[in-house]
């Protein structure tokens, strides 16, 4: 049974390490699996399926971590993805080759950024209504929930950081969040975020909690 | 391997003003272990599929796809192995 830690570019990077033993040793050993048209799967030989408790998470985080640090370009694989065998995973991957090898060229060099972000959710805006075309109003109504969700308030902090962020993704959360901002940077620049987010604070409207940097969960 | 920090969290308060409220989110360790189950769990690539259908642009159903093909007593109880067949509903006169 294999363990799946991330979807990597085959012949880059991280595939030197691991095949000298780089990433990770022992149990822990990561190894890679070729996938096909330059994309490879990384993975750790288990016994059994791996339990689902918090020591199991945080050793999860370290490998995958580690696997960061080591590829310009790492999809980490939501913890728990187990396969039978290496053909089982190859055979459950090849169809998305394509989008694989477009979200690893969205994440080279990258790193996420994670606000959490609290207080009063926006009112969608007002639509303008057209009886004779309900569908249409629909969509509309359906388009201004969705801007409300993205948390316009926000939007002085993203001015700021524009010259930052290469992509954003936005989550609506239970409370007491409000939601879930993940950011898309370029690696290096962390430090760079948190001191612009630190300026503008005082910009919005809503309270906000910065993490990261992590590897590209959010934008896999 | 070169050492980088793990994780920065940093927290942003404002002080009381036209009713923003200067408290904490989470505590620390809430706030890494919000981050640690939420990345492993809630994102990364999933092997099975999803969908988002859209129209014009706007997201409007979400469809996780997850089927398992296996053997039947490799996933059910014995009991339900044995469960009989649906009887056809008989037509109302």
């Amino acid at each position: 049974m294999i363990l799946v830690v991330g979807i990597v570019e085959h012949g880059v990077g991280v595939a030197h390490d691991v095949a000298h033993g780089a990433v990770g040793a022992g149990a822990d050993a990561v190894r890679s699996v070729v996938v096909g048209a330059g994309v490879a799967a990384l993975v750790v030989d288990v016994a059994s399926a791996p339990s689902l408790d918090l020591d199991a998470l945080k050793v999860h985080d370290r490998r995958v971590r580690a696997v960061h640090e080591a590829a310009p370009a790492l999809l980490p694989v939501r913890y728990v993805e187990v396969h039978d065998d290496d053909a089982a995973l190859v055979a459950a991957l090849r169809p998305r080759l394509p989008a694989l090898a477009a979200s690893l060229q969205r994440v080279r060099g990258k790193e996420q950024m994670t606000l959490r972000v609290a207080g009063a959710a926006a009112a969608p805006s007002d639509v303008v209504v057209d009886a004779a075309r309900p569908g249409t109003a629909f969509l509309a109504r359906k388009q201004a929930q969705q801007r409300a969700a993205a948390v316009p308030a926000l939007d002085p902090l993203r001015a700021a950081l524009s010259s930052i962020v290469v992509e954003e993704r936005v989550e609506a959360a239970a409370p007491p969040l409000l939601a879930s901002v993940f950011h898309l940077i370029p690696r290096g620049r962390a430090d760079a975020y948190l001191d612009v987010v630190r300026a503008h604070v005082d910009t919005v409207a809503v309270r906000v909690k910065v993490s990261g940097p992590f590897p590209c969960w959010a934008f896999t | 391997m070169k050492a980088r920090p793990t994780t920065t969290t940093m927290t942003t308060t404002t002080a009381r003003d036209g009713g923003r409220v200067n408290e904490e989110l989470f505590d620390a360790a809430q706030d890494s272990l919000l981050d640690l189950v939420d990345n492993l769990l809630n994102r990364g690539v999933v092997v099975r599929g999803d969908v988002v259908l859209g129209v014009a642009g706007v997201d409007l159903v979400y469809l996780q796809l997850n089927a398992l093909l296996c053997a039947a007593d490799r996933l059910l109880p014995e009991a339900q192995q044995r469960r009989p067949k649906r009887r056809q509903k008989k037509a109302r006169p």
